[in-house]
């Protein structure tokens, strides 16, 4: 099935691009996705995503479908799924 | 949610307009749920803003001129050149003198009524609590997220509401925390993103884009009208005229809300 990942803010400068499209496996979970894409060779993105024990940053946000997703929720993907990586911003 | 700091309408809780004041406020009264009485809760509000740059000076400008009664404005330093493509409260005239002090003249001028009270400095775990205690609403437009966390601890504990504005290169966000209700800063992120900068890319319209939205989020919160952005992000990126309204929710184990209100 087909996934869309956007990046905004900080993490898109570093990714690289605004969009990525994965095919990924029916019910695919969420952290799965997110690992792929920083797995995915991009210089400095797993870094920014994951920390050193293989989590997600607690600075990341994530959002499902432009709804907020707690980093400890246990998420399954479904075909078509929007999902959004990001952090806040500062500037002022 | 709809709702307001400023929802009692005992009329004789607010001070009344003088002519001038009818007058210069007369298109904007016409709006829908505004009316006298809406003019004059503005009028008996404080708002503090945190940081008079990009996106806070657009904020302070359009609330003194949509005739709010008071602005404490809290920003250290002095004008720099490179503050001079956003920061429009600020002039060539004045590089290397207070920001305060010439945001001062620039809202009086457009405001004489206008009671401001200015702040050298910036917020800081010392000061954060004593200066939010003389606000209604606070506007947090920060570029360094220990002086927004600093702000966010001390609207928890004073249970004020707050709007959270920021931008990033062409991008905006915004969201307003009502303490026990809607998600506080830490809720979302309890630490700083590690790739954050000090010196970030701005335009001062994407900077202004953003202010005129959270001065909006302001009088909304003071007179009541519509709904505001609780529990609610709106993002933009200005680079495709992409908005979202993102929901966002408050994070039981917080660490700065945890126990506050409900839910």
């Amino acid at each position: 099935m087909k996934v869309n990942v956007h990046f905004d803010s900080q993490v898109r400068r570093i990714a690289g691009c605004r969009t990525v499209s994965l095919d990924v496996d029916q019910d695919t979970s969420l952290i799965e996705v997110i690992k792929r894409v920083g797995n995915s060779g991009t210089v400095g993105l797993r870094s920014t995503l994951m920390d050193e024990d293989d989590s997600v940053r607690p600075s990341i946000l994530i959002f499902l479908n432009n709804e907020l997703v707690a980093k400890e929720q246990q998420c399954v993907l479904h075909e078509g799924a929007e999902l959004t990586l990001t952090t806040l911003i500062s500037g002022g | 949610m709809s709702g307001s700091s400023f929802s009692s309408d005992m009329e004789n809780d607010f001070p009344t307009l003088d002519a001038m004041e009818l007058a210069t406020y007369q298109w904007q009264m016409w709006a829908d749920g505004i009316g006298e009485l809406g003019q004059r809760k503005l009028k008996a509000a404080t708002v503090l803003i945190s940081r008079i740059g990009g996106v806070g000076g657009t904020v302070a400008y359009q609330l003194a001129a949509a005739g709010i009664g008071k602005l404490i404005l809290v920003h250290a330093g002095e004008i720099k050149p490179s503050d001079l493509n956003r920061q429009l409260l600020m002039t060539h005239d004045r590089i290397g003198q207070s920001r305060v002090e010439t945001a001062q003249a620039r809202l009086l001028a457009l405001n004489p009524r206008l009671i401001l009270e200015l702040h050298n400095e910036n917020i800081n775990a010392t000061n954060a609590h004593a200066l939010i205690m003389g606000a209604d609403v606070v506007v947090d437009c920060a570029p360094l997220f220990e002086e927004r966390f600093e702000m966010n601890r001390a609207i928890v504990r004073q249970c004020k509401p707050m709007v959270e504005c920021a931008m990033y290169e062409y991008e905006g966000s915004l969201t307003t925390i009502l303490p026990g209700v809607s998600p506080c800063l830490a809720c979302l992120s309890p630490v700083a993103p590690t790739a954050w900068r000090r010196e970030f890319p701005v335009f001062g319209a994407v900077a202004g884009t953003v202010a005129c939205l959270a001065a909006m989020e302001v009088i909304k919160l003071i007179t009541g009208v519509g709904e505001i952005l609780s529990g609610t992000m709106l993002t933009m990126d200005l680079a495709n005229m992409s908005f979202a309204k993102r929901k966002i929710h408050r994070n039981p184990n917080c660490s700065v809300c945890k126990g506050s209100g409900s839910g």
